[in-house]
């Protein structure tokens, strides 16, 4: 009767040997098998030879010279919840208005003639206010001192124009600076 | 500003997000975390440092220039590397090709760039590099690396030289689990065969 041959190592026990993670049937059989011993020698030796292989550098300047070559990514526009949550208010508001101004606007032409009965006291009202506080500040202008030589410059259109460009000049620039302190700070996405 | 020193407790993860975000200072971490072992490993590949620096550099430029679209489920290493990977297989194969061409390069303008560059049988370029200058161990297994076929020398140099687990490897190299074991196993053996020659000889 022939003896059985050896089981000889697998792949996985033999790396299992290598990595330390020993399986038991793995270091019995080479314990007493001189071909797998062999085989374990060698290999850790290769292994080892590996695991020692100096790590090789790049020549100096590699990280400039890539920096050179890469877009950096620019993130999009990111918008904050507290700014969601307050245009989110303002659509809601613009939309009741709107519902509220075209619902009256269809009560009305469905109901002209009661529409009109209470349009017209309120018309009026507004009208004779308007017209009031018109005369008022007409009235109280004229009184002003300045309101003569204001009159006179504006009687001579050559001194009128270069008076009138400054006055436009300022307030364009007046405008530029109030827009310039009303705008939001642009957040610095880089460190 | 955040100082290099700063980066550091960051995983690759985080990083790769600040980099997303725009901060430059990120995309320099990356590079400085990995250009050595990148550059060993496409180093070892090609065996020329001079298209080994043009590669990694191409590497990161790829990887740096998508970094948008790192998806973070997966190792930020397993990325680089796939790419360091395939820029030197793609060179390799090309080289082989163009090595295996009787008829002179089919770029070549001219009769005598033509006659340079036609096949010379029993030329090996290689062999030039294979002659054994130092009996270290270190010179003698770089040597044996090299001539391993190119998918042998990714498994083994990521395994053993840069201790990648099988798994990453095997994700690295788009390869089933059982053929990275395969490979590692064989290269073993043949670079055990090959170190036994170098000393017999």
């Amino acid at each position: 009767m022939n003896a059985p041959e050896p089981h000889h190592l697998t792949a996985d026990e033999l790396d299992a040997i290598l990595d330390g993670t020993i399986v038991e049937r793995a270091s019995v059989h080479v314990a007493g098998c001189t071909v797998c011993r062999t085989m374990v020698e060698l290999d850790r030796r290769v292994v080892d030879a590996l695991a020692i292989l100096p790590p090789v550098d790049p020549a100096p300047g590699f990280s400039p010279r890539v920096m050179a070559r890469v877009s950096i990514h620019s993130p999009p526009v990111q918008v904050t919840v507290r700014a969601l949550g307050a245009r989110r208010r303002v659509v809601v508001g613009a939309a009741l208005v709107g519902a509220a101004v075209a619902g009256g606007f269809a009560w009305a032409t469905s109901n002209p003639a009661e529409a009109l009965a209470w349009a017209e006291p309120a018309l009026q009202g507004i009208g004779q206010t308007l017209w009031t506080s018109l005369q008022a500040a007409a009235a109280n202008m004229v009184e002003q001192p300045w309101f003569d030589g204001t009159r006179d410059l504006l009687a001579a259109p050559a001194r009128a124009i270069p008076v009138i460009g400054a006055a436009a000049a300022l307030y364009a620039a007046a405008l530029v600076g109030l827009r310039r302190l009303l705008a939001e700070p642009v957040p610095d996405a880089r460190w | 500003m955040r100082t290099p020193a700063a980066w550091v407790p960051l995983s690759d993860q985080e990083v790769v997000r600040h980099a997303v975000m725009g901060r430059d200072s990120a995309y320099r971490e990356l590079i400085r975390r990995y250009q050595r072992p990148v550059f060993s490993l496409i180093y070892r590949m090609v065996r020329d440092r001079e298209l080994a620096e043009d590669l990694a550099q191409e590497t990161f430029v790829k990887v740096l220039n998508a970094i948008e679209s790192y998806r973070p489920e997966y190792k930020f290493s397993s990325w680089i590397f796939k790419i360091a990977n395939n820029a030197a297989i793609d060179h390799l194969r090309k080289r082989s090709l163009d090595t295996l061409s009787l008829d002179g390069s089919p770029h070549a303008q001219t009769a005598d760039a033509v006659e340079a560059t036609t096949l010379q049988i029993g030329d090996n370029r290689e062999s030039a590099l294979d002659e054994v200058t130092s009996r270290e161990l270190g010179a003698q297994i770089e040597e044996a690396i090299g001539n391993l076929r190119p998918e042998y020398r990714s498994c083994i140099l990521l395994r053993h030289v840069d201790g990648r687990p099988y798994e990453e490897i095997a994700e690295i190299l788009d390869l089933p689990l059982g053929t990275v074991k395969t490979y590692i196993h064989r290269a073993r053996n043949e670079l055990r065969i090959l170190l036994a020659d170098m000393h017999d000889e």
